[in-house]
């Protein structure tokens, strides 16, 4: 649990959230399928399980982890969508699991992999019914519609049937419907699933200009590592149902990979293996990965035996710590 | 931050939003025109078929059946085309689609219950189609002359009961699709729930004609009220003790099937497990 948040108002609270799934099994063929007639065969599959952590109010943090490692289904029991198998939570100082109106009106959840707005309709359409869903004023309806057409410059787009749309303008479209309410929480599901390069940008521009604004907390999961970069200092990795990591961003890549790239551009061609375990060959360009405690005198080292003509020393890339930290996780 | 952390009062939230939900789907229903001219005309063809084969049926019977003359048998059916009309909704297999698509997540997030958006939405969906009855019932008046001479009060109490018969039946159908949070195949509860409907609501044919034990027993059951009581309402001399008892009973059922979708509805959104979704 990060401490971090103890001293301030904490929008989100799980203590050991475990989520099971009776999964039915059976072997392929004809006979099979008729003795699972008979008999159901379930296997019991613990998604999530005794997670814990905290998210203070006004929070971004990033949710990282392989696939069905139980990111979706976390967010599912925050959301109120799913009841946890046993431990609890506590979003926005209510109880989820008892979806109570109150509280469904304070959140939103926008998951990149399915659409909220009607696929025959124009989205204005579909703004129109959340007005009403969410008992928003009209004038203050009006103003903030407008103001996110207008921020996210969707404005031509809002008039034609969601179904015309391409992936990117309806991810758009479909975020200003879930933001009309204002919702104090947001959590965003693989926002950015799919999207080119520069729509994945102003979408995380979006999320950050919201957040800034109003001060709402924001529950990130994202394969797109840049995502969770731009938007989140914290991030916590679960893998395998469990919790392996939760803490900043920068601190990920200390804590986790002891190592670090050394790239050298040498005036001519030289086997560097000696000096670590080489990672990366490009003509007189090497990469040499290093022990993080080694790295002054393996450069000290280098710079006496070899006209070097460029040395830069970076972490490993996050996606790659990243990837140690979910293999720590499910081996 | 929230702009509704006060919000209205739950009568003028759920008016407003049924007005909303309404127009919505309203605008679902003719977003496609031949979709809906199409479904008109398949509309006319139930109502059709029942005239001919049961004004046939009682032309070879001498002009009655079961005792009733051929002037109700065509009034029973006049009328039962503006019930049927009238009182559409959504189907319970529609559930089946928001399991499998999703789009029960959405609904299960929404601060209203999904029976609302059922009521409300299949009202405005349906809406192009209740219009379009209403010539349809002339011409079929027009066409099999029926025996239809209600008084004032029939006619009041039929309007009644056709708003009734809608909001059970469509809490019904909520039922019905809430067993998807048990197995995702709601077509098949869906399929057995409207053939017992077909049969006992005098949908297929009128309660009257029943053998005595199963008009008894339809006649304390809750399908009668969604389609054979508003009917009887127009087509038969009913005292007004018993249209008023058959309001009761149609409010009664509507009060207990409600409080039963709520009683399955905490059981179920417990067990609601989003695989896929």
């Amino acid at each position: 649990m990060s401490g971090s948040v103890a001293a301030v108002s904490v929008a989100v609270r799980a203590s050991e959230l475990t989520r099971e799934f009776q999964v039915p099994e059976r072997e392929p063929g004809v006979a099979n399928a008729l003795r699972s007639l008979v008999r159901r065969r379930t296997r019991t599959v613990r998604a999530v399980e005794g997670v814990t952590f905290d998210i203070a109010a006004g929070e971004v943090v990033g949710f990282l982890g392989p696939n069905g490692a139980g990111k979706t289904t976390t967010i599912k029991m925050l959301a109120g969508l799913l009841h946890p198998t046993s431990g609890s939570a506590t979003v926005l100082g209510q109880v989820p699991s008892r979806r109570e109106h109150t509280y469904l009106r304070r959140i939103a959840l926008v998951m990149g992999n399915r659409r909220m707005l009607a696929w025959d309709l124009p989205a204005l359409d579909s703004y129109e019914l959340r007005r009403a869903v969410y008992s928003i004023p009209s004038g203050h309806f009006t103003t903030t519609r407008d103001e996110l057409i207008e921020r996210f410059e969707i404005g031509t787009l809002v008039t034609k049937p969601v179904r015309n749309l391409s992936l990117g303008e309806r991810m758009k479209v479909e975020l200003v419907g879930a933001l009309l309410h204002e919702p104090e929480l947001l959590f965003l599901d693989e926002p950015t699933l799919g999207l080119d390069v520069s729509t994945q940008l102003r979408l995380r521009h979006f999320v950050a200009d919201y957040n800034r604004r109003t001060g709402a907390t924001v529950l990130l999961t994202s394969h797109y590592m840049a995502d969770v970069q731009a938007l989140a200092e914290r991030v916590l990795v679960i893998a395998g149902g469990a919790l392996v990591y939760d803490g900043r961003l920068d601190q990920l890549t200390e804590g986790v990979d002891s190592t670090r790239i050394l790239n050298v551009t040498l005036a001519e061609a030289a086997d560097l293996a000696g000096y670590g375990e080489v990672v990366g060959v490009e003509g007189t360009k090497v990469a040499l990965r290093v022990d993080r405690r080694a790295t002054a005198a393996t450069t000290a080292r280098l710079m006496d035996a070899f006209d070097v003509l460029d040395l830069t020393v970076v972490d490993p890339p996050i996606e790659e710590v990243v990837a140690a930290l979910f293999d720590r996780g499910t081996g | 931050m929230s702009t509704t952390a006060v919000p209205p009062g739950w009568v003028r939230r759920h008016i407003a939003f049924y007005r909303a939900a309404a127009a919505f789907d309203l605008k679902s229903s003719i977003q496609y025109r031949w979709p809906t001219i199409l479904g008109m005309l398949a509309l006319l063809s139930e109502p059709v078929v029942y005239l001919v084969v049961w004004t046939t049926v009682a032309d070879h019977n001498g002009g009655s059946v079961g005792g009733l003359t051929l002037g109700q048998v065509s009034a029973y059916y006049v009328v039962w085309t503006l019930v049927r009309n009238l009182t559409a909704g959504y189907s319970p297999d529609n559930w089946q689609r928001r399991f499998q698509d999703g789009t029960l997540v959405d609904l299960l997030l929404r601060p209203v219950h999904p029976v609302h958006a059922d009521i409300a939405g299949g009202f405005g969906f349906n809406l192009p189609r209740a219009v379009i009855s209403i010539p349809l019932t002339a011409l079929l008046i027009a066409l099999f002359r029926p025996d239809l001479s209600p008084r004032l009060l029939e006619v009041g109490v039929f309007a009644v009961s056709i708003v009734g018969a809608y909001v059970l039946r469509a809490v019904m159908f909520c039922i019905v699709g809430s067993v998807g949070f048990w197995t995702t195949r709601v077509d098949a509860a869906a399929r057995v729930y409207l053939a017992i409907e077909l049969l006992l609501s005098g949908r297929m044919i009128p309660i009257v004609l029943f053998p005595g034990w199963l008009a008894s027993a339809a006649t304390w059951l809750p399908f009668r009220y969604t389609f054979g009581f508003p009917i009887e309402v127009l087509t038969t001399s009913m005292s007004t003790e018993a249209l008023l008892a058959g309001l009761a009973g149609q409010i009664g059922w509507t009060v207990v099937a409600a409080g039963a979708l709520a009683a399955i509805w905490r059981v179920a959104v417990r067990r609601f497990d989003s695989v896929g979704i």
